[in-house]
């Protein structure tokens, strides 16, 4: 039973890590743009994202610690502001990113435009996390995030070519226009490699107090949640390859987009799209103004969790009270969610050397992980990966700024 | 007997480069070490350079090579009251090697 | 004790476990003749911003001063009422009875928090 509310966290992490706006947008671009050409992206994404899981839950089960309170303590706070100070900026970029989907799927189930649901939607969320308990939230999500299937269904459904599929996994240069390429692989691998998976992981496994009896567990919840999640992220491109790619559509909003699903679902398919969308968002807006709280509070040294009553921890409380406004002004001024999203995906890829390197260091300290340090495929394959998409991300970004699009 | 006292902060004393008397560089302050005695703890010595760097991250070693060296200084062996430039008080040559 | 390795920016917690904040700074009284003396732990905001930049906590002060409702001035926890220093430095302090602790905490509690619904006793 206990194994089963793991794979709960699970899969509630890759819910927030893949089925949200940043994977849902991006995966439609690069279907509809390159069919399944960028497969490979997120591949090598959700290889990194499911050892990095993995390790911040070894951490956790290990030393009690979460990913920010080793970091802290470790590097002291001088240098530990830093990667603190990106992480709140980029969560607070993709909290917009999220709440603007979850107002859009709005706008298309009603007609009424997304700028009239940013403030009920966000109320919404931070009421959900003031009344409700982590238990709660994570079992609602993991529930609810099965609707988003519907994509996995489709793209069987819809039947791809699997042998041009399996040699898309494989990395390669584009058949044409390098520049939108390279600039969608870093958004792929933006919208999977989330930091705010890492410390929200990990504070959940101290929150529900795993031992070192969990670590083997925590391996197939790592494992099991990430290929869950990926597994619907690469069905919307299969599904965009198919749907979108042949008729010219180029997804450049989500409005575009919308009827996706209508090919294999006829009239089911529009709302299906729509309660994906805003499921995988909600969802992944609670994750992510929970992590804003974690961090902050740990860093400072504050009672956190969202287990306890908010008058038990009045700071921790009010620091995801306080994101929730300043999230919602993107949407509220009817900025394009899927421009914004495009945006904090990079700004993610740009972040994460800052968040992954202590992280790294951290796992190779014999004080806090015992015996269970890093091996040295870990370390090199997270070490590789990050470095690529960081590389990647600041040839692609001031191409695609100077080229625009 | 002076009762002279002045308060210094260990944030303040940490990563500083200690000189010699002479002005050469010798390491970086990197580990402050204190004891109780009686009701109060005092500072009995300062680790410096690379080694008690990689002491405090308690890293395997493969990462900061094989034997990176550090030296131990006893609290009567570096003046600190100036936190910006700590100096040694006695010859290098004096300091524990390990 | 290292203490950097085990005190410098450790978490601290009361007798029930409660946290009280992160060991910001660590003061150390230099005695002619006589070794150093480790005489406090400072927790505050001020403390923490003068490891980023001088100048930055003098303007944290300013403004801190100016917004907020409880003293500014870091607290200080002496070195004799640790209980034990593991992964938490555990003191001989209770945080709810104390005033003088959790200022802040204990003002948003009741002044902001308490008074929307549902944020529960």
């Amino acid at each position: 039973m206990k194994n089963l509310s793991k794979i709960g966290l699970g899969i509630l992490t890759s819910v927030g890590g893949y089925l949200e706006v940043g994977s849902i947008g991006t995966s439609l671009q690069a279907g509809a743009r390159f069919r399944y050409e960028l497969l490979w992206a997120l591949l090598i994404g959700t290889v990194c994202v499911a050892f990095l899981t993995e390790m911040t839950g070894r951490l956790a089960a290990v030393s009690h610690h979460t990913v920010v309170d080793a970091m802290r303590k470790r590097f002291g706070f001088g240098f530990q502001v830093w990667p603190l100070a990106s992480q709140v900026i980029v969560d607070l970029f993709v909290l917009a990113s999220e709440i603007g989907g979850a107002s859009l799927a709005l706008e298309l189930a009603t007609g009424v435009s997304m700028r009239v649901w940013a403030i009920p939607i966000a109320t919404a969320i931070w009421a959900l996390l003031w009344l409700g308990t982590f238990d709660a939230i994570e079992h609602g999500v993991a529930v609810l995030g099965l609707v988003t299937l519907c994509f996995v269904v489709a793209a069987l459904e819809l039947g791809p070519e699997w042998r041009e599929l399996r040699q898309s996994l494989v990395p390669h240069m584009p058949s044409a226009d390098a520049g939108q390429y390279a600039y969608l692989a870093v958004g792929i691998l933006g919208a999977t490699i989330s930091p705010y998976l890492v410390t929200f992981y990990s504070s959940g496994g101290v929150e529900e107090k795993w031992t070192s009896k969990d670590l083997m567990p925590n391996r197939m919840v790592a494992a099991v949640g990430m290929g869950f999640g990926s597994l619907v992220a690469m069905a919307v491109i299969v599904v965009s390859a198919l749907v979108l790619a042949p008729r010219g559509v180029k997804a450049e909003t989500y409005q575009e987009a919308a009827f996706i699903l209508t090919i294999p679902f006829q009239r089911w398919g529009y709302p299906l799209f729509w309660v994906s969308l805003a499921i995988g968002c909600i969802g992944a807006a609670l994750e992510i103004s929970l992590d804003v709280s974690y961090i902050v509070s740990q860093s400072f040294g504050w009672d956190w969790g969202e287990s306890q009553k908010p008058a038990e921890e009045a700071r921790f409380a009010l620091i995801y009270t306080l994101a929730m406004p300043i999230a919602a002004i993107p949407a509220l001024i009817g900025l394009d969610p899927l421009k914004l999203t495009m945006f904090s995906m990079a700004l993610t890829v740009i972040a994460l050397p800052i968040v992954v390197g202590p992280l790294i260091v951290i796992m190779n300290d014999e004080q806090y992980l015992k015996t269970h340090t890093n091996g040295i495929v870990t370390n090199v394959a997270v070490v590789l990966i990050v470095a690529l998409a960081f590389l990647l991300a600041i040839v692609a970004i001031p191409v695609q700024m100077i080229g625009g699009s | 007997m002076t009762r002279r006292s002045r308060i210094v902060r260990v944030e303040d004393l940490l990563g500083q480069r200690v000189r010699t008397a002479a002005g050469d560089v010798i390491g970086r302050i990197e580990e402050i070490r204190a004891e109780r005695h009686g009701d109060d703890h005092e500072v009995t010595e300062y680790l410096l350079g690379r080694g008690a760097l990689a002491e405090r991250f308690a890293i395997a070693p493969r990462f900061f090579g094989r034997h990176p060296t550090k030296r131990v200084a006893r609290w009567d062996q570096l003046d600190i009251r100036r936190p910006d430039r700590p100096v040694l008080t006695c010859p290098v040559e004096e300091l524990k090697r390990e | 004790m290292d203490l950097v390795r085990d005190v410098l920016d450790a978490r601290l917690v009361d007798r029930r476990g409660r946290s009280l904040g992160r060991v910001d700074g660590i003061l150390l009284d230099v005695r002619d003749g006589r070794p150093p003396r480790f005489v406090a732990m400072e927790v505050g905001l001020v403390t923490a911003a003068r490891r980023i930049h001088p100048r930055l906590a003098r303007w944290v002060r300013a403004f801190a001063i100016k917004v907020l409702p409880v003293p500014v001035r870091p607290t200080r926890y002496s070195p004799r009422l640790c209980r034990d220093i593991g992964v938490d430095v555990k003191l001989d302090v209770d945080a709810q009875s104390d005033a003088r602790l959790l200022r802040l905490e204990k003002w948003l509690r009741r002044h902001v928090v308490e008074r929307i619904p549902g944020a529960g006793e």
